[in-house]
């Protein structure tokens, strides 16, 4: 019960087709609520990652927030995205990290990655 | 809320058969006995239906928590969906009204509330209620659904010593208070 307290809605983004590779080329993967009319600060946790490399070749992704250099701010460090392989990290995986900006995504050397997350909206 | 004592755990009747209630609605006052109750199992009382991103739906009215004649329902809620909800009986009474903010239900009421205590408002009659559905996230849903459950009530008119008694305070009564900001 006191743990279910903080306790948020867990939500899926969007299959997101990353664009060309790069830190200025950063697309959103989930785009946090800020509606005018909502009630409270709306902020979400990273839960589970799927990711599969464009044309099966081996790069690393970049998840964080903001687009280009020095603005995009890492929420976890680089992860891998192993070859021709589907990518997912589950909960137990993941650093607790809360973001209250709209999470970004690049692939570092490869265009067109595939990438959805769930998170979980804390608010 | 009526001004009884929501008892602990699962969900429970405000009243049993036998028992004198005095509803409340608006400014009506009606002193009845309830003369039959059943449960409503938890149902889909409305889907408010595809909304676009950062969106607020017109104020919509839940036929299907219109009560009877002579009955009233009690019942707790919830949202399916990720959604904000804004509670109104009838449709110009907003419930669940601080000084200055009307406090929406949102999902999350079900891991920190999870017998919906919270949740929990009366329906004289045909004075059902209404809702606003805010979709406040930056994404479209395709669906907007709410659901309830509770207890429907069958009540009789009183005969008018009994009225007195209750209204001298010689006989018990338990208050439903059946409309919004009282």
């Amino acid at each position: 019960m006191v743990t279910a307290l903080r306790k948020g809605i867990r939500r899926a983004g969007p299959v997101t087709t990353l664009g060309a590779a790069g830190i200025a080329n950063a697309a959103a993967i989930y785009q946090v609520s800020n509606f005018a009319q909502q009630v409270g600060t709306k902020t979400v946790r990273l839960k589970k990652i799927m990711a599969r490399p464009a044309g099966g070749v081996a790069d690393t992704i970049n998840i964080g927030t903001g687009v280009g250099m020095g603005v995009f701010a890492a929420l976890i460090p680089a992860i891998n995205l192993v070859g021709g392989m589907d990518a997912e990290w589950q909960e137990f995986d993941l650093p607790e990290v809360e973001s209250n900006a709209d999470i970004t995504c690049y692939g570092t050397a490869v265009a067109a990655h595939f990438v959805q997350l769930e998170v979980e909206e804390v608010g | 809320m009526s001004m009884h004592k929501s008892g602990l755990g699962l969900m429970e009747p405000v009243a049993l058969i036998g028992h004198n209630v005095a509803i409340h609605y608006g400014k009506e006052l009606h002193l009845r006995r309830v003369t039959y109750m059943e449960a409503i199992p938890p149902f889909q009382a409305i889907n408010v239906g595809a909304m676009v991103l950062q969106s607020v739906s017109i104020r919509t009215l839940i036929p299907n928590l219109g009560m009877l004649d002579n009955e009233f329902g009690q019942f707790r809620w919830w949202p399916l969906d990720p959604i904000q909800v804004r509670l109104f009986i009838p449709n110009s009474q907003a419930k669940h009204v601080l000084r200055n903010i009307m406090v929406p239900m949102d999902p999350t009421v079900i891991d920190r509330d999870p017998c919906l205590h919270l949740t929990e408002f009366y329906v004289w009659q045909d004075n059902q209620p209404s809702v606003e559905v805010i979709n406040y996230s930056d994404y479209a849903l395709t669906q907007t659904r709410i659901m309830a459950m509770g207890f429907r009530f069958h009540v009789d008119k009183l005969p008018p010593d009994l009225e007195k008694k209750i209204s001298e305070g010689q006989e018990p009564v338990t208050q439903v208070w059946c409309s919004g900001n009282q």
